[in-house]
């Protein structure tokens, strides 16, 4: 009996223990946007609060040899404490750059740890060049992953812009073991790599290098990979999948022809369970103007939020439409699966604009001290609601924020604050009442109204503008810090990790900066 | 007679033509860049899929509609709405439909109803009964993008495409540069005989203006594009312009322009000429004959493209007719070259385009019995299409009632105002011939029907006392399929309508722009 309850209570727990493995250990940032769940939330940082953010200053900057390609250049750092090194334990930003150079950087003094250089192991040879345009270039695309604490022996899985997975040591960027092609082609534009219980996960977007838009898996201990049927639309967003406590997966799709029968499934949420080398679809929810979203190109671009809410988990995302979506994870988009929780008016984007004015990249949750949760986006031009808090014109966008509430017996998101104006906003992260968002400076205009045709990556290189780091409060979006012209260049579709006191981020011109609280 | 009643109504000011300047010519869904679709004046709309004779109950129904400018005067200027899909600018992906106004292009969101952008043109107003009158567009078929496109592995890289030509170089007529997304251009003719282009997806200038007509204050009568040339005909005397036919080579930097005078014959040339295999085909009306001048009055004249030289003509025999204002459509029928037009007496004929009217001019391959009555004021056009089972139809809107001799296999009521009429184009005996297969409902001043997937478009215009209705009847039987209720408050005047992605588009002559079809939410 003792046992069975003792089991009973480990079978409640489990969903759970991807969560609880996180929580144990020095603050870390060991996957693009924090976690599986792909919330942002630094659960664990103490050194900077409302109270002393407007202290925070640069800690250091370092400049690499990081080759761009394209407009790609770093993507979102990781942060992993307690590296044995051999100069000693160290935490280390471990900085992935578009030409498959690894940097670990000595997160306490600036200083190099190591460089890795990704060695090409497709069968194709590289291609010369940084790729056609702005949307498939020759870069590595995918944010790497880190094993979290608590999970077994610990390594840094990198996957190259050939589609190889390498896994290195944390510790000096050895390879611990022969690359493995995950991806079938070079240059598939593949997203964040999410890592569960010894699982590898990652999706491919926009069809670049002729590979299929799939989202992928890499059993590092069966060492098989295995992709989802039939291909999509391009799968988003930058974060790569979002992993449910559940261990579902959840993706976002993109632009493509329409045919629920055939599986065929634009323009929607898609949630897949992986298990016996397989994946299989366990739901969706596409929007019921999902025709009119792909005929102006107004797709899901975002890699949703997933967080717990009344005993499972509820996520949210959101696209170039402008609208934001509560969905239920036990029936994403009901019988029909055009029927959310929750769809939004239409927050921006009056000009149905698929350039900037919606949101991009991914999305932020955390819970407040009395239980409230939170979501928080980035979003690129001027709001068309009203939020409680507001800081002036947001002719760039910036951050917006919502409250989950129950009203009416709907659970609904209700707009909150409005960030200050920002030029081309990146996904935020909060921490400790704190939030933390980069006006990327990234000039984001895609056509060219003056001379025709579209904005080459070079010119949309010279038109950008540095980037700032502000930090808000995240109960009011009160600016709290402003980083002013210290930094120099801008970036493209990356993020920031938070741990421990410190801010990490890199940037176009191969600078990569640490602010913080000494 | 017929001329003098053209001359009492109102003239255009402006003549337009958005025109084509790439030389891709596919019909991409919800493309329909040239008055009745294509230079060969179709009527056709190909790419539709989603309409149906199964989809139109309980989904086709009134959109919306938008005022464009003040009421306009009627006048004997076509109009027709055009659509370029799937353009591209600063504010994003936009479908735009866009119509001539009496100085104004007006360009609207196919799907939203509202307005893009509009371009005013500042040119005086032409006197007497030359003032007034709608636009005349064109526009550029759409480069065909696969967005689903990829390069493999491995393989070569593409050219990188020209880019975009810069504006201080540009010039009528050249090709824009800047790939896929590129600009495409819209010419416009104004009153002054000045030809301008206009970037399609914002309205700015695109070049320098060119000279195109002799003379102002003329009034155009349709536009046709093919090849790099653009087409117009000048009518009524307007501006001391002659009744002629125009062609501007675009391809020349020096804009060489070619024109066909007919002697104070008339032109029945409501879209402009119709255009297939380079040549170009004009219906002409009442006025003296010369053999030295080429003129043929009453006839069908086949023009060569680019410098409209004489080529073929068919005149029906006998005397004390009058060739009807009815655009003529070209098409292929089992590799024959063929052109559906009016004949005398209300009868319709199938011309072989190799040789018109045969060795004597006077020999049509096959005539129909009358079909209409003759009505003064009438104007009218053909539609060709093929339905998925292969077989070839010929349309046609007929201004007044049916002649007693008329017998169609399928009759869908008496017609006394005007109607629809079908024909099969099938083979007997040899020879290739029309045979009657239905009539539709009655129609006040029926426009050029429209054809998109097994269905017909047909605009009944009415009059000052009858506000225009619109009807979607079945294409292989006239069976009234949709009809619209009191969305339309007033009647059309010489409208065309224009069918693309499930829409369909046409004026009122009070200047109101509607938009009918099955629509998607937003």
């Amino acid at each position: 009996m003792r046992r069975l309850i003792f089991l009973g209570l480990c079978f409640l727990c489990f969903p759970w223990a991807i969560a609880a493995a996180q929580s144990g250990g020095a603050p870390e940032w060991t996957t693009d946007s924090s976690n599986p769940q792909r919330d942002a939330w630094q659960r664990k940082e103490t050194k900077i609060s409302p109270a002393n953010a407007g202290n925070i200053q640069l800690l250091w900057k370092i400049k690499t040899d990081n080759k761009t390609m394209g407009m790609q250049s770093f993507r979102e750092p990781l942060i992993v404490a307690d590296v044995h090194t051999a100069s000693g334990n160290k935490t280390l930003a471990i900085v992935a750059g578009s030409a498959d150079d690894v940097y670990a950087i000595d997160a306490d003094t600036g200083l190099r740890a190591w460089q890795k250089k990704l060695k090409w192991s497709a069968a194709t040879p590289p291609e010369a060049g940084e790729g056609r345009g702005f949307i498939c270039t020759n870069a590595l695309s995918a944010t790497p992953v880190v094993t979290p604490t608590g999970e077994g022996e610990r390594f840094l899985y990198v996957l190259a812009s050939d589609g190889y997975l390498h896994t290195l040591n944390v510790s000096d960027g050895t390879e611990n073991e022969a690359p493995v092609e995950l991806i079938p082609k070079p240059y598939g534009k593949d997203y964040g790599l999410n890592l569960v219980k010894g699982v590898l996960y990652t999706m491919t977007g926009q069809g670049c290098g002729g590979v299929a838009n799939a989202v992928y898996a890499y059993d590092t201990v069966s060492k098989k990979v295995i992709s989802s049927s039939p291909p999509q639309g391009g799968l988003w967003g930058v974060a790569g999948p979002a992993i449910g406590n559940d261990g579902t997966i959840y993706v976002e799709s993109g632009d493509h022809p329409y045919d629920a029968k055939a599986g065929l499934l634009s323009t929607s949420f898609l949630a897949f369970t992986f298990s016996n080398d397989s994946f299989a679809l366990k739901d969706y929810y596409t929007p019921s103007n999902h025709e009119w979203l792909t005929k102006r190109d107004l797709d899901m671009d975002t890699t949703p939020v997933v967080f717990p809410y009344n005993g499972r988990d509820f996520l949210v995302g959101g696209g170039k439409e402008g609208r934001f979506f509560l969905l239920d994870s036990r029936s994403m988009g009901g019988a029909d699966h055009e029927t959310p929780l929750f769809r939004s008016e239409l927050i921006s984007n009056a000009n149905m604009n698929f350039q900037t004015q919606g949101t991009w990249g991914s999305l932020a949750g955390w819970k407040d001290e009395s239980g409230t949760q939170w979501v928080l986006a980035p979003n690129g031009g001027p709001t068309l609601v009203k939020f409680r808090h507001s800081y002036g014109a947001t002719p760039n966008g910036g951050i917006l924020a919502f409250q989950v509430r129950e009203s009416g017996g709907r659970t609904i998101l209700v707009p909150v604050w409005q960030s200050r104006d920002m030029v081309t906003a990146e996904p935020p992260v909060v921490a400790n009442g704190v939030v933390f968002a980069l006006a990327g400076g990234e000039f984001t205009w895609q056509t060219n109204d003056t001379e025709g045709g579209l904005f080459t990556a070079e010119q949309r290189i010279q038109r950008s503008v540095p980037a700032k780091l502000y930090a808000l409060d995240a109960l009011t979006g009160k600016e709290l810090y402003s980083s002013g012209n210290q930094i120099s260049s801008f970036l493209h579709q990356s993020g920031l990790a938070v741990a421990g006191g410190r801010v990490i981020f890199g940037t176009f011109d191969g600078t990569i900066y640490c602010f913080g609280i000494k | 007679m017929i001329k003098n009643m053209l001359g009492r109504s109102n003239v255009l000011l402006l003549a337009c033509a958005i025109l084509s300047l790439a030389q891709a010519r596919g019909q991409a869904a919800g493309n329909w860049p040239l008055p009745h679709s294509d230079a060969e004046h179709s009527g056709w709309q190909k790419a539709e899929t989603k309409f149906s004779k199964d989809t139109i109950a309980g989904q086709f129904k009134f959109l919306w509609k938008i005022k464009l400018e003040r009421k306009a005067k009627d006048s004997v200027a076509f109009s027709e709405p055009l659509l370029a899909p799937r353009l591209i600018n600063a504010e994003g992906f936009k479908d735009l439909v866009l119509w001539g106004g009496k100085d104004t292009i007006y360009a609207v969101d196919s799907e939203l109803g509202t307005m893009v952008w509009q371009k005013h043109f500042d040119v005086p107003a032409a006197k007497g009964s030359c003032g007034g009158g709608p636009l005349e567009i064109l526009v550029e078929p759409p480069r065909i993008i696969n967005f689903g496109a990829r390069r493999a592995p491995g393989a070569p890289l593409p050219p990188p495409p020209p880019p975009p030509v810069a504006a201080g170089s540009r010039r009528l007529g050249m090709a824009a540069g800047g790939g896929g997304f590129g600009f495409r251009g819209a010419y416009i003719l104004t009153g002054d005989g000045y030809l301008h282009e206009q970037v399609l997806s914002t309205g700015a200038d695109f070049a320098p203006a060119v000279k195109f007509l002799p003379v102002a204050g003329a009034a155009s009568n349709g536009l046709n594009f093919a090849a790099n040339v653009l087409y117009t005909a000048t009518n009524h005397g307007c501006g001391s312009a002659p009744d002629a036919l125009w062609a501007v080579d675009l391809d020349a930097t020096d804009y060489p322009v070619t024109s066909y005078a007919t002697k104070g014959v008339s032109l029945q040339a409501s879209m402009g000429p119709t255009l297939a295999g380079g040549t170009a085909y004009l219906v002409t009306g009442s006025g003296p004959a010369s053999e030295a001048d080429q003129v043929y009055p009453n006839s069908i004249v086949a023009l060569s493209a680019r410098d409209l030289k004489v080529k073929d003509w068919y005149t029906p025999s006998g005397d004390g007719f009058a060739l009807e204002n009815v655009s003529p459509v070209a098409f292929i029928y089992k590799q024959q070259e063929l052109l559906a037009a009016p004949g005398k007496d209300g009868s319709f004929v199938l011309l072989d385009r190799k040789s018109l009217g045969g060795a004597d001019h006077h020999t049509a391959l096959f005539q129909t019995p009358g079909i209409s009555r003759t009505r003064t004021n009438g104007w009218g056009g053909m539609t060709q299409w093929q339905d998925a089972d292969g077989n070839s139809w010929v349309l046609a809107s007929v201004p007044g009632s049916l002649a007693a001799e008329a017998k169609f296999e399928n009759s869908n009521g008496a017609a006394t105002h005007g109607s629809i009429v079908a024909f099969k184009v099938v083979e007997q005996d040899g020879k290739v011939v029309l045979t009657p297969a239905w009539s539709s409902r009655d129609l006040v001043n029926p426009a050029p029907p429209v054809v998109a997937n097994g269905v017909v478009i047909a605009l009944s215009e009415g009059d000052k006392k009858t506000p225009a209705k619109l009807y979607v009847l079945d294409a292989a039987t006239g069976k009234e399929l949709y009809a619209s209720g009191s969305e339309i408050t007033t009647y059309a005047h010489m409208s065309g309508v224009s069918v693309g992605d499930a829409h369909a588009f046409f004026t009122t002559h009070d200047g109101t722009l509607y938009s009918f079809g099955i629509g998607i939410e937003h």
